[in-house]
C-alpha cells in the first residue's frame, strides 16, 4: 500500500479523491470508483502499487502503437480496477475487480524495469486495465525505466484530471488513447466516460509532447453513424493535427455486450474512407489482413514506407524518420 | 351440455393452455436471456410458486361465490387477454433489463422480470384447478377427493397434450404468437360455455352476448393476420436495435438472422453463433487443427459449417468431410440467406451433411478421421456441456485414427485468467487430459483445445504451420505466422497452462456435469454478483450434503414429532414427492443422453410416458380409493415406493451404461426408458389424490384440500426443479443426487410410519 498522490481531506471524515473526473469522495474503508483505492485514517491509499496482475511480453504493433519502434517488444503490465465501465472490455476480468479478486504478483518499479530489460523489450507499456489508475505505480515506474532508457507507453481510455496528466506527461513517451466515440451519451451510457474530458486531456497530451495514437472501437448500431464518426476525424485533424494515426478496430460480441454481431468489414472501411476524406494522414484498420490496412503509406508521395501484416512488421523502408522516396518526414518515434 | 361435462373438458384445456403456455414463455425467455440455463429453473420456479399461490388465494376466494363456476368463467375470461400480454411482456423485457441495447443481465433483474411478468397468467392457471374442483363437486354430486382426482387426470391429460403439441408438432408450423392468441382464444371460448351452463342469473344474458361478441372479433383478427402483425412486433421490440431479417423457431430453440450490408449474423437463442462472412473465426475453427495434422484426409466438423468453417476446411485436400449440425435448422435457413461460395460448399461431392446428433453419431460411428472439429461454442446449456466431458471424449478418442487430432475452442480472455474463467477452462481441460495424452493450448480472446492420442503430433510451431500452408497452397488471412508467433509465444502459452493445471479443477461427466455449472458461473461474473452466485461459488459436496443432514433432521421433527398432527406427515410426504418427482425427470433425461447419445424427440417421448404415469396413477386410485381408515397406510406405500424408486435407478442407469449385451442395450431405449418415468408418474399419480383424500377426511372443503395439496406439490417441485439442476447434479453426481432424495423422502415416509403407529397406540388405549 502506497499512499496516493492527488487527494485533499475533506473535513476529518472523508477524503475526495483528485486523480480523475469521477472525484469520488470517500470515508475510511471506502473504496473508489476504480476499486482500488481506498482511506485508513484519513489518508488515501493505492492498492495496487507495485501489484501486478497481468505481464506479457507483446509486439508493440498489438497496442496498437504504429509509429513507436516498429518491431519492437513492449513489456506489458497491468493491476486490477478501471475509472471506466465500458461494456464491450475486452479485459474486463481484470478492469472490472478488486485487486483482492485477482491473482497478482509484487512486481515493484525497479523490478520491472529489470524485467524488461532482461527481456530483450524497448519499451514498458502501461496496458490491459487502465494505467491511471495504478498511477503511482506507472509515475514511478515511467521515471526508472527513463533513467534506463526505456521507452513508457501508455494505452488508456484517457479519463484523468489535468493536474495528474501534466505530471505524468514528462515521463511518458506516447500513448495510445481510447477514443471510444464522439456521442456524449454513448460515453456516458456505455463507457462511464465524459467526451469532453478525454478530448481535453488528448490535447494536453499532444501539447506536453506525448506521442499519441488514437483508436476507436466501432460498435455496430451503438457508435458506427457516420456523420459521427466524420464529426469526430474533423475534431481530432483540427486540435491534435492530421499526424495523429487513428486505428479503427472491431467489436467482437464479449463481456456484457453479447447479443450484438460483430462489426461488419464493410463499415470499418467506410470509417476508414471518412477520415482519410476528412484529411487524416494516417488511418489504419486493425486485424484485417487481407486488405491492406495496416501498412503506413507517404501522405506526400503515397508510397508505402512501412509494411505490415498482422503484428509483423514485413519491411520498414523509412531513413531516420523521413521517406525514402520523397523525403518528407513521417513524424513518430522511430529510434 | 351441462357443467358435469364442461367441467372437465375446461380443465383439460386448462392443462392444455398452461403446459403449452409454459413451454412458449420458457422458449422466448431464453432468447430474452441469451440462452441462460439459470432461467429455465428460474421460469420454472416462478411458475410452480405463483402456481402455488393462485391455487391457494382461489381456494379461499370461492368460499365468498356462491357459485365457483361463475369464478372459473371469470378466470378463463382473464386468461384471454392475458396469456398474449405475457407473452408481450416477455418480449419487451429485455428494455427493462438492460441499460444499453445489446446488454445482458444479472440474475437480479432476471429474477425480478420472471417473476413480476409471469405473476397474473400462473395466478390465473394455479386457480383454475382449485375452483375447478370446487365447481365440479358441486354439480356431480361426486365426493370431494373424487372430483379432485378426476380433475387432476383431466390436467395431467391437457399437459399431456399441449407439452407435446407445441414442444414437438405445432412450433414447426405455428408463430409463437399465433399460438398464444389462439391459446387466449379457447379460453374465451370455454368461459363462454362455463357462464352459459353455469345455473341462471338475471346478468347472463347480458355476459354472454358481451362474451360472443368478443370471441366473434378475436377469431376475426385471426383472418387478417393480426397473429403476424403481432408477432413481428414484438419480435421488432425484443430484439432492438438489431433488425431481425427472420426468426424461425425449431424443436431446438430460436434461430434468427440480421442482416447488416454484406454481413449477415446467425444468433442462437439470443446469442451470436456466427456471422458470415466473419474469415478471422472461421479460419481459426479450421486451421489451428487441420494444419497441425500433416495429412488430413478425412474430417467430421460438428456444428459450425455454415459460418463459414466448411469452405474453410475445403480449402485442404481433404478427401472427405463429414458434417454434423446440432439443429438441422440452421442449414435450412442459411440455405435462405446465404449465397454463393457460403453455401456451394454444401454441393461439394466432399461434404456429406449428416443430419443426426453430433454426440449420437460420434457414439456410434465406425469410421476413423484424421481430424475432428467440435465447433458448437461454450458449454452454457446441459445440451451443449455433453459435447466437453470425459465420457465423450472417450466416444471422439473411438473415431479419431491413429495420429489423429481433435480441436475446440472455449471463450477466454486475452490477458488475464480470472478465478471463474479458471475453473471453468481447468474443468474441460482436466477432463481432456484424463482421455488424451497429448493436449496443445492456444491461448487468447478465445482459447484453442488440441489434441491427440500421440503426444509428439502437436507443437505449436508457427514456422511449421507456416511451411505446411504453403505446401498445401491455400489463401489463410488469418491463422498465418504474422499472428501465430504471438499466439504460440511460449511465455502466454506456459501461463495458460500453469493456471489451468494449477487450478485442478473438478472433471466434467455426463452424470456430473459440472462444467456447464462453471460456464454458467464465468457467464455470471460478467454480470454483477448475486446471492445466487455468490450460493453456487461457495457450494462444494460437503457443503451440499452438511445442508442436506440438517434439512433431513427438521423434516423428521416437522414430521414425526407431530403430537396427533396427522396432516403434518401427509404435507411432508407431498411436498418431498413433489421434489422427487421433478429430479428423477430430469436425472432420467440426463441418463438417456449418457447411454444413448441423446436423440432429441425422446425427450417428448420420456415426458409423455411420465404424464401418462401421472394420469394412469391417478384413475388407478380413484378405481381403488380406500376407505378413510386405510388412507394413512396406503399413503405409506406410496411413500415407500418413491424411497425405493431413486434406489432402483442408478442400479437401472449403471446396468445399460455398463452392459455389453446388444439386446439388453436395445431393449433399454425402447422399453426400460420409456418405462421408467411412466412409473415415476404412477407412483405421484396415486400418492396425490391419497393425499386428497386424507384431507377430505379433516372435513375441509374441496376447494381448500385441492388447494393445499396442489401448492404444496407444486413447491416441492418447484424446489426440485432449481436445485436438481443448479446444485445437485453438477456438484454431486446422479448417483449421489439419488441417495439423497431418497434420505429426504425417507423422512417422509418415517413421519407417516410413527403417524400411524400413535394412531394404534390412542385406538388400543381405548379414546
Amino acid at each position: 500500500m502506497k499512499e496516493a498522490l492527488f487527494y485533499e481531506k475533506m473535513g476529518s471524515e472523508h477524503v475526495r479523491c483528485l486523480l480523475c473526473p469521477n472525484e469520488c469522495v470517500l470515508a475510511d474503508g471506502q473504496r473508489g470508483f476504480c476499486r482500488v483505492r481506498e482511506p485508513v485514517k484519513g489518508k488515501l491509499y493505492t492498492l495496487v502499487y507495485g501489484l501486478a496482475c497481468a505481464v506479457h511480453l507483446d509486439p508493440i504493433e498489438k497496442k496498437p502503437l504504429f509509429h513507436v519502434m516498429p518491431g519492437s517488444r513492449a513489456f506489458s503490465v497491468a493491476t486490477a480496477g478501471c475509472n471506466s465501465r465500458c461494456k464491450f472490455c475486452q479485459n474486463w476480468t481484470i478492469s472490472q475487480k478488486t485487486p483482492e479478486e485477482t491473482s497478482n504478483r509484487l512486481l515493484m518499479p525497479d523490478a520491472l524495469v529489470s524485467s524488461a530489460r532482461n527481456n530483450d523489450c524497448s519499451s514498458i507499456a502501461y496496458t490491459y486495465s487502465e494505467p491511471f489508475v495504478f498511477y503511482e505505480y506507472t509515475l514511478a515506474a515511467s521515471e526508472t525505466a527513463r533513467g534506463e532508457g526505456l521507452l513508457n507507453v501508455l494505452v488508456t481510455g484517457g479519463k484523468i484530471n489535468k493536474k495528474p496528466l501534466q505530471k505524468i506527461c514528462s515521463f511518458v513517451d506516447a500513448a495510445n488513447v481510447d477514443l471510444k466515440g464522439f456521442d456524449r451519451r454513448y460515453l456516458r451510457e456505455v463507457c462511464a466516460q465524459d467526451l469532453d474530458n478525454i478530448l481535453d486531456n488528448l490535447v494536453t497530451m499532444r501539447s506536453k509532447g506525448v506521442w499519441v495514437e488514437l483508436t476507436n472501437l466501432i460498435v455496430p448500431t451503438l457508435n458506427d453513424d457516420t456523420a459521427k464518426i466524420r464529426e469526430m476525424c474533423r475534431w481530432v485533424k483540427k486540435e491534435l493535427g492530421p499526424d495523429v494515426p487513428l486505428h479503427f478496430s472491431r467489436f467482437w460480441p464479449r463481456y456484457k455486450l453479447r447479443t450484438l454481431y460483430p462489426t461488419p468489414p464493410d463499415t470499418l472501411k467506410k470509417a476508414r474512407k471518412i477520415a482519410l476524406e476528412e484529411g487524416l494522414h494516417y488511418v489504419y484498420i486493425g486485424n484485417v489482413p487481407e486488405e491492406d490496412t495496416e501498412s503506413t503509406v507517404c501522405p506526400d508521395c503515397g508510397n508505402k514506407v512501412i509494411s505490415r501484416l498482422g503484428y509483423r512488421v514485413l519491411e520498414n523502408k523509412l531513413r531516420d524518420g523521413k521517406c525514402p522516396f520523397c523525403g518528407n518526414t513521417i513524424p513518430g518515434i522511430w529510434a | 351440455m351441462g357443467l358435469k361435462k364442461i367441467i372437465p373438458i375446461s380443465m383439460l384445456a386448462a392443462g392444455i393452455s398452461s403446459m403449452a403456455s409454459q413451454i412458449i414463455f420458457l422458449r422466448e425467455f431464453l432468447v430474452v436471456f441469451s440462452g441462460n440455463e439459470i432461467s429455465v429453473g428460474m421460469l420454472l420456479a416462478a411458475w410452480l410458486i405463483w402456481g402455488s399461490a393462485g391455487s391457494f388465494l382461489f381456494s379461499k376466494l370461492q368460499e365468498y361465490f356462491r357459485s365457483p363456476a361463475m369464478l372459473l368463467c371469470g378466470i378463463q375470461s382473464l386468461l384471454f387477454p392475458v396469456i398474449p400480454l405475457t407473452f408481450f411482456l416477455i418480449r419487451s423485457s429485455k428494455g427493462f433489463l438492460a441499460v444499453s441495447p445489446g446488454e445482458i443481465s444479472g440474475y437480479g433483474p432476471m429474477a425480478l422480470v420472471t417473476f413480476s411478468v409471469l405473476s397474473i397468467s400462473c395466478l390465473l392457471f394455479g386457480g383454475i384447478f382449485s375452483v375447478s374442483c370446487g365447481a365440479y363437486s358441486s354439480v356431480s354430486r361426486v365426493a370431494g377427493e373424487r372430483a379432485i382426482t378426476r380433475m387432476y387426470i383431466m390436467e395431467a391429460l391437457g399437459a399431456l397434450i399441449g407439452g407435446i403439441g407445441v414442444a414437438f408438432l405445432a412450433i414447426r408450423v405455428l408463430s409463437p404468437a399465433f399460438m398464444v392468441l389462439a391459446l387466449g382464444v379457447l379460453n374465451l371460448v370455454l368461459s363462454l360455455f362455463v357462464r352459459i351452463a353455469a345455473p341462471g342469473r338475471s346478468m347472463k344474458k347480458g355476459i354472454v352476448a358481451g362474451q360472443s361478441i368478443l370471441l366473434f372479433l378475436a377469431c376475426g383478427m385471426f383472418l387478417f393476420n393480426a397473429p403476424g402483425a403481432f408477432d413481428k412486433l414484438s419480435r421488432d421490440i425484443m430484439w432492438s436495435p438489431l433488425r431481425p431479417a427472420a426468426s424461425r423457431d425449431t424443436v431446438y430453440g430460436n434461430i434468427t438472422v440480421t442482416v447488416s450490408g454484406e454481413q449477415k449474423s446467425f444468433f442462437v437463442n439470443g446469442l451470436h453463433l456466427y456471422s458470415v462472412p466473419d474469415r478471422m473465426s472461421a479460419e481459426e475453427a479450421v486451421h489451428f487443427v487441420l494444419l497441425e495434422h500433416p495429412e488430413p484426409k478425412r474430417v467430421l466438423l460438428v456444428g459450425g459449417g455454415m459460418g463459414g468453417a466448411l469452405a474453410e476446411i475445403l480449402k485442404h485436400p481433404v478427401e472427405k468431410v463429414d458434417y454434423v449440425e446440432l439443429d438441422p435448422g440452421i442449414i435450412t435457413m442459411a440455405g435462405e440467406y446465404l449465397a454463393g461460395d457460403a453455401l456451394s460448399v454444401l454441393n461439394d461431392p466432399r461434404v456429406s451433411v449428416l443430419n443426426v446428433d453430433g454426440r449420437y453419431y460420434i457414439k456410434r460411428s465406425r469410421k476413423r478421421y484424421d481430424c475432428v472439429i467440435i465447433d458448437l461454442g461454450d458449454p452454457y446449456t446441459a445440451q451443449i456441456n455433453r459435447f466437453y466431458t470425459v465420457d465423450f471424449f472417450k466416444e471422439l478418442r473411438g473415431v479419431l485414427a491413429p495420429g489423429g487430432i481433435g480441436g475446440f475452442r472455449l471463450t477466454s480472455s486475452p490477458n488475464y485468467i480470472s478465478a471463474e474463467l479458471a475453473d471453468y477452462l481447468s474443468s474441460i481441460y482436466m477432463s481432456l487430459s484424463r482421455v488424451f495424452r497429448g493436449i496443445m493450448l492456444i491461448p487468447g480472446g478465445t482459447m484453442h483445445f488440441l489434441f491427440s492420442e500421440d503426444e509428439a503430433v502437436l507443437s505449436p510451431d508457427a514456422v511449421k504451420l507456416e511451411e505446411r500452408r504453403r505446401q498445401r497452397g491455400i489463401d489463410i488471412a488469418y491463422v498465418r505466422s504474422y499472428y501465430t508467433f504471438d499466439r504460440f509465444s511460449p511465455e502466454r502459452v506456459s501461463y495458460a497452462l500453469e493456471v489451468l493445471r494449477k487450478r485442478s479443477a473438478p472433471m466434467n461427466f455426463d452424470f456430473r456435469p459440472i462444467g456447464y455449472f462453471f460456464a454458467t458461473l464465468f457467464w455470471n461474473s460478467q454480470t454483477s454478483m448475486s446471492f445466487l452466485d455468490y450460493v453456487m461459488m461457495k457450494a462444494t459436496r460437503g457443503w451440499i450434503w452438511s445442508g442436506a443432514a440438517i434439512l433431513c433432521l427438521f423434516l423428521l421433527f416437522f414430521g414425526a414429532v407431530n403430537k396427533g398432527r396427522t396432516h403434518r406427515p401427509v404435507l411432508l410426504s407431498v411436498t418431498t414427492t413433489g421434489f422427487a418427482e421433478i429430479y428423477f425427470q430430469v436425472a432420467i433425461l440426463l441418463a438417456f443422453q449418457e447411454i444413448y447419445g441423446y436423440v432429441f424427440y425422446k425427450v417428448g417421448i420420456l415426458m409423455a410416458s411420465f404424464m401418462t404415469g401421472l394420469a394412469c396413477g391417478a384413475w388407478f386410485i380413484e378405481k381403488k380409493m380406500p376407505s378413510e381408515k386405510y388412507i394413512m397406510k396406503a399413503l405409506l406405500r406410496t411413500q415407500t415406493a418413491v424411497c425405493l424408486y431413486p434406489l432402483i435407478l442408478p442400479a437401472v442407469f449403471f446396468l445399460l451404461s455398463t452392459t455389453s449385451s446388444a439386446q439388453l442395450y436395445r431393449l433399454g431405449s425402447t422399453v426400460i426408458f420409456p418405462v421408467m418415468p411412466f412409473a415415476a408418474g404412477f407412483i405421484g399419480g396415486v400418492q396425490f389424490p391419497l393425499a386428497g383424500r386424507f384431507y377430505f377426511s379433516l372435513r375441509k372443503t374441496e376447494g381448500r384440500v385441492s388447494g393445499i395439496t396442489y401448492g404444496m406439490d407444486l413447491l416441492g417441485a418447484a424446489t426440485g426443479a432449481f436445485v436438481s439442476s443448479a446444485l445437485l447434479l453438477p456438484l454431486i453426481g446422479v448417483y449421489s443426487s439419488c441417495l439423497l432424495v431418497f434420505l429426504i423422502n425417507s423422512c417422509a415416509f418415517f413421519g407417516i410410519f410413527f403417524s400411524i403407529g400413535r394412531a394404534r397406540r390412542v385406538k388400543s388405549a381405548g379414546i
